[in-house]
Order: C-alpha cells, then sequence, then structure tokens
C-alpha cells in the first residue's frame, strides 16, 4: 500500500469527523499496489444513509490536506454495485 | 486607470453578462425541478439542465478569474488558488474558502457523474440550485469592492 501513516490517519480522522464515527474507510486501485507509481487515492466509504454535501466536504478536505487527488466513492450499507464489489474484494479497509 | 485595472473591470463586465445568463438558467432548471422521471425528460429539458450546469461552471470558473485577478493587483499571493480565496474571504467577497471549495467540487461532480443514479443527479441539481445565489451574492461583493477601490474611467 503506497500511503504514509501519517496520510492513514488524515483520512481516518477526516472520514469520521465529516461523514460519522462508525465509516469504515476502504483504499482500493492503484495505491493498493507498491509496485505502480502515482495515481489518484481512491477511497471506498460506507455508511447509513449517504449525503452528498458530506461527501463533498469530505473529498476536498482530504484533497487539501493530502496534496494528493482524491476519488471518494460513498454508499449505503451493503451496496453492491460494481465499485462497491471492485472496491470491498480488492481492497484494503484502513 | 492602469492597464490590469481596466482588465479587471474587463472581466467584472463579462462577468455581468454571464450572471444574466445563469440567473435565466436558474428560472428555467427551478421550474422544472423536482424532476421524478428523468427517463421522461424531453430534449430541450435535458438542454435546459446541460446550459445550467454549463453556466454554473463558467461563472464560478471567471469569477475565481477575475478575484486572482484582483490578488495580484493588490500584490497579494495568487499561487495557489486557495491563497487567492483566502484573501476574498478576508475582504468579505466569499462567505468561506472551504464553502467555494464544496461549490466547485459540486460542479466538477456533477460533470463526472451525469449519468448515473436519477437520485444522485436530482441532489445535485438541488444542491446547485441552492448554490447558485451565494455565487451571485459573492459576485456583488466583488464588484462593491472593486467599485470602492478601483475608478472605472
Amino acid at each position: 500500500m503506497r500511503l504514509t501513516p501519517a496520510q492513514i490517519d488524515t483520512i481516518k480522522s477526516t472520514a469520521q469527523t465529516v461523514l460519522g464515527a462508525d465509516v469504515q474507510v476502504t483504499l482500493f486501485g492503484s495505491r493498493v499496489h507498491d509496485e505502480i507509481k502515482g495515481g489518484d487515492v481512491d477511497l471506498y466509504v460506507e455508511m447509513a444513509q449517504p449525503d452528498l454535501m458530506k461527501k463533498i466536504r469530505c473529498k476536498v478536505s482530504l484533497q487539501d490536506q493530502l496534496d494528493m487527488p482524491v476519488d471518494l466513492i460513498v454508499k449505503p450499507h451493503g451496496d453492491h454495485s460494481p465499485i462497491a464489489l471492485i472496491a470491498k474484494h480488492e481492497g484494503i479497509r484502513l | 486607470m492602469s492597464e490590469h485595472i481596466a482588465l479587471i473591470w474587463k472581466k467584472l463586465d463579462h462577468l455581468a453578462r454571464m450572471r444574466e445568463y445563469l440567473r435565466y438558467s436558474i428560472s428555467q432548471v427551478t421550474a422544472l425541478l423536482p424532476i421524478s422521471d428523468w427517463q421522461a425528460l424531453q430534449a430541450d429539458q435535458h438542454e435546459t439542465l446541460a446550459a445550467f450546469r454549463i453556466r454554473f461552471s463558467e461563472y464560478q470558473e471567471h469569477m475565481g478569474k477575475t478575484m486572482k485577478a484582483v490578488a495580484l493587483e493588490e500584490e497579494k499571493p495568487s499561487e495557489p488558488f486557495t491563497a487567492v480565496l483566502l484573501y476574498m474571504e478576508k475582504l468579505g467577497c466569499i462567505a468561506s474558502v472551504d464553502r467555494w471549495k464544496d461549490i466547485r467540487e459540486l460542479r466538477n461532480a456533477v460533470n463526472h457523474e451525469y449519468e448515473d443514479d436519477p437520485h444522485v443527479l436530482h441532489e445535485f441539481f438541488e444542491q446547485m440550485v441552492r448554490a447558485a445565489p451565494e455565487l451571485l451574492t459573492w459576485h456583488d461583493q466583488l464588484i462593491h469592492f472593486c467599485q470602492t477601490t478601483y475608478r472605472k474611467n
């Protein structure tokens, strides 16, 4: 996984502050792989009631703090969309 | 009047024209909302939504460029753009840097997710319609700063 412990802390604390204390954050996409270089930070989050403006606040805040492009997917608990299945299957829970 | 101040006024004149187009689009989109069946929308209604999306985006984009020109004129930092926003917040031209960025992200996201879930799409347009008057107010505050700081002639 190509994230530093400080970056992981930033992601988890920001997601919990903005989206809710009980959210689980999963890293997926290219940053899961050590051998790949560059790339966005792809994050998948499930919460009871996804809220568009909270999602946007979380994404903007993460991009500001990490100084990297962030792609944030927020879905309801138990979502079975293709992107949810990919994130759950290939991702790493932070 | 310096060339650069003349350029700021030119940008403000252009922004004023964009504002009128946006105001028209706001009224058109407001009449369409709430949209219960996206499949039933006619071509002209899709065009109304598209025009609003583009005008909203371009208006904020151009306002940002005008703000940057003001920051440069006042010899304030203009890079990264957050520095311009912080200066505008200090002047009282925008409510907050975070709100500006959230609105910008909102219009980026709607462009990205345009063909996705109808419920999400509806929420995007609701939020953009809600944010549009904030942009108009910030525009007014930018004009006020320029009118009190720069002579037009």
